[in-house]
């Protein structure tokens, strides 16, 4: 069959691993491909008519030559990052809701980043192998919003372990304001179902400031509608503050995708994936759009006096 | 007037946030920020950090420089500056509220990391070399290359003044957009909007200055937020540089309207338009009103604002050639003052009106060095009749308005005696923002003598 892969035997008796399924260019279909072997269309987000990225973005620039820092290193689609050999701010405190820990605490020096499993984000932490880490996860055919992911692999956003989070069903392949991922958000109290959560399981470092929120520079997971009455931040998506694909905000209620949000609360929360592409992007530090390339592009969104 | 800045303002933020939806298309557009002096795309903020070959992708004039959103610029993750978070995601400190007077160093001011000459860490630091108004505006040679070295001149010096950075910090804390970890320079600068005002002296669209109670736009670029706004009456002082003309910058006599500078009085009164405490001096700053006339009246303003002089007046060129229009003067503040710092009490400008002070202003109020501020624009001795340089018994004593009788030498000099070398009274005594003379004001000398009221019973003396 030509969908085996050249490495196995595989394990659940599957015929190749995840880039065998995952690799290809998408069109829409029902398989999302999340690395492609001919740069995919991006334009400048990801997020105009005619791209075909998907809202995980694509590893297609980090495995390429001299671009480590445009996504995550994942073991087997890409090399090892030539001056990162640990995720930075990693601090190895920090469980899954089934109390799992990326890498058991510990990340190995030199070890790669995998798609699931110990050192993946897909699935337990508690198993080796990524498709035992998302045992499951294939078949139970969950969907949609997912709003008590519960410890268990198949219960969570994307695989992702206590991870809540609304699944757009064509992975944002096209997206606008009210066709999206709707993410999950919280408001500077701790809490493990959000998607930043996921993020500062391995990167904790880079926002865990004690008790009171996790964030030490650029906040994550704080809601815009706490800021003063005449804040920039709350211009987001103009008067009407539509919902931005190109710059996402999470939300307390994942039931359903937000086409405006309401500054009142609970909807205009900033992630991590307000700005970053979880699997890579076109720009440096996997960014949705090209912040280092430009003079605030992105960042005007939000801080709309700063245009 | 009011009402056509809410306007504006409501305007801008329409457009801000058409251009956040637009973002992809917008390079072509340019935003406050774009057309900052920050955010220029050649010559804007470039940090380069120490130990770091290369700043990393990061375009001149991007965000990156000032605010590091997770690390350290330059691989240095994930360890911040510091250690710790700070304000604004900014890589150091805004403000150490701690320093409460001057010298500064550059880690008590945020800003301080690049405006500070040759420790910046600005590329190309001379790029952004930033003189003081005398040069930039005045046309004097030398004085202070960057605003760290602005406020801290000299550093022990008994005369230098400078803004005190804590007591603006402290001021400020009343406006609305200000916050207690904002550096002090935001009070007067909005960072994302200030622009390249030194490259186009005489334009006042290139303002780096903002209103403290209007911090999201600049002033100065609108018509009505000009000098011009006072119909006629701004006269440019004279411009020390080779050109000649006018200030600021030279700008030609016939076209010097007003329109070239920025309403300096409406900006500085947005604070000192009402009593401040300074640090440095010890005491409160009085009031000022640049607006309300009155002649010699209690109740008046200043006469260099708005309130007319008291029937003659002895001036310099160029308002000597002025007053045939029978008219009074509304000075700029900044005629007379830096914003910064200056090597002279209250920090009055090393040079005014096209030429350098003969004299250091010590502030002292026993003697009369004040006198060689005033001089650049009103006649002294030397130059009524060739008499003594900051000397000014003829404009006192034997002018057409003046305030005492000569020959009663005794009633006010400690050492009057007719010789026609008295030593001065402080000007201090009598002039000064705000201060009026009559029987019981000022008030009573070091000496014991007690200043009479003058001609008239009374005049308003600043």
């Amino acid at each position: 069959m030509s969908q085996w892969g050249e490495e196995g035997p595989y394990q659940a008796l599957l015929t190749t691993d995840c880039a065998g399924c995952h690799m290809g260019v998408n069109s829409g279909g029902e398989t999302p491909f999340v690395i492609s072997a001919t740069e995919p269309s991006y334009q400048m987000t990801g997020t105009e008519a005619g791209t075909n990225t998907l809202a995980g973005g694509n590893f297609f620039w980090v495995a390429s030559t001299g671009m480590d820092s445009r996504g995550h290193n994942v073991e087997g689609l890409t090399a090892p990052d030539s001056s990162l050999p640990s995720p930075p701010g990693f601090d190895g405190s920090q469980a899954a809701a089934d109390g799992s820990i990326p890498a058991g605490g510990s990340w190995p020096n030199g070890r790669q980043v995998g798609c699931a499993g110990t050192y993946g984000c897909h699935g337990t932490h508690s198993e080796t192998h990524p498709v035992a880490a998302v045992k499951g996860g294939h078949h139970q055919g969950r969907g949609g919003a997912i709003t008590s992911p519960g410890s268990e692999p198949a219960g969570g956003y994307r695989m992702l372990v206590g991870i809540a989070g609304y699944e757009d069903p064509l992975w944002e392949y096209s997206v606008d304001a009210g066709s999206h991922n709707q993410y999950k958000g919280a408001d500077g109290t701790r809490d493990d179902s959000t998607i930043s959560s996921l993020c500062i399981r391995c990167h904790g470092k880079f926002h865990d400031q004690g008790s009171i929120g996790r964030w030490i520079r650029h906040p994550v997971d704080y809601d815009m509608a706490n800021s003063a009455a005449d804040s920039e931040v709350r211009g987001y998506g103009g008067d009407t503050n539509q919902y931005q694909p190109a710059v996402p905000v999470a939300s307390f209620d994942v039931s359903r995708p937000l086409s405006q949000v309401s500054m009142q609360g609970g909807e205009a929360i900033v992630t991590c994936l307000s700005c970053h592409r979880a699997h890579g992007s076109p720009y440096d530090k996997m960014m949705r759009f090209n912040y280092a390339g430009s003079l605030g592009d992105g960042c005007i969104v939000c801080h709309t006096s700063k245009d | 007037m009011i009402v056509f800045k809410i306007d504006r303002h409501f305007l801008r933020r329409v457009a801000a946030q058409a251009l956040a939806l637009l973002f992809l298309a917008s390079a072509g557009y340019a935003g406050p920020y774009r057309e900052s002096a920050h955010g220029d795309g050649d010559e804007g903020v470039h940090r380069l950090v120490p130990g770091v070959s290369s700043p990393g992708p990061y375009i001149t004039g991007n965000c990156a420089h000032c605010h590091e959103q997770h690390a350290s610029m330059g691989g240095q993750e994930p360890v911040p500056q510091n250690g710790g978070p700070s304000p604004f995601a900014l890589f150091a400190p805004p403000f150490d509220s701690a320093r409460r007077f001057a010298p500064y160093q550059m880690e008590d001011v945020f800003c301080f990391y690049c405006h500070s000459g040759a420790s910046s860490l600005q590329r190309s630091a001379s790029l952004m070399e930033n003189y003081d108004y005398s040069r930039n505006f005045g046309g004097l040679t030398g004085g202070p290359n960057n605003v760290l070295e602005a406020f801290n001149q000299p550093l022990a010096g008994l005369s230098a003044s400078y803004h005190n950075l804590y007591d603006i910090w402290n001021h400020s804390q009343r406006f609305n957009f200000f916050k207690s970890n904002s550096t002090p320079c935001s009070a007067c600068h909005n960072a994302h909007r200030a622009r390249q005002n030194r490259e186009h002296p005489q334009n006042p669209d290139f303002t780096a200055i903002s209103l403290p109670t209007d911090h999201e736009s600049l002033w100065g670029d609108d018509a009505g937020e000009t000098m011009a706004a006072y119909n006629g009456e701004y006269e440019h002082p004279l411009y020390a540089g080779p050109s000649g003309g006018r200030e600021p910058a030279g700008v030609g006599a016939a076209l010097a309207n007003g329109s070239q500078v920025p309403d300096y009085n409406r900006f500085c009164l947005d604070c000192h338009a009402e009593q401040v405490y300074s640090s440095t001096l010890s005491r409160q700053i009085p009031r000022i009103d640049w607006t309300t006339t009155g002649g010699d009246t209690y109740s008046a303003g200043d006469k260099h604002g708005r309130n007319s002089y008291t029937n003659e007046i002895l001036v310099q060129a160029p308002f000597d050639s002025a007053m045939g229009q029978n008219r009074g003067f509304v000075l700029s503040c900044l005629d007379c003052h830096e914003p910064h710092g200056a090597p002279n009490a209250y920090l009055i400008r090393r040079g005014v009106n096209g030429s350098a002070l003969m004299g250091q202003v010590t502030g002292r109020a026993a003697d009369n060095s004040m006198g060689y501020l005033c001089r650049q624009c009103h006649k002294d001795d030397d130059a009524q009749y060739g008499g003594a340089v900051n000397s000014w018994r003829f404009v006192h004593h034997d002018s057409q308005e003046a305030p005492y009788t000569a020959w009663q030498c005794a009633t006010c000099h400690p050492m009057g005696g007719g010789t026609g070398t008295q030593p001065p009274i402080g000007c201090g005594y009598c002039h000064g923002h705000g201060m009026t003379i009559d029987k019981s004001t000022p008030g009573t000398l070091p000496s014991g003598q007690t200043i009479p009221a003058p001609n008239g019973g009374a005049r308003k003396t600043f």
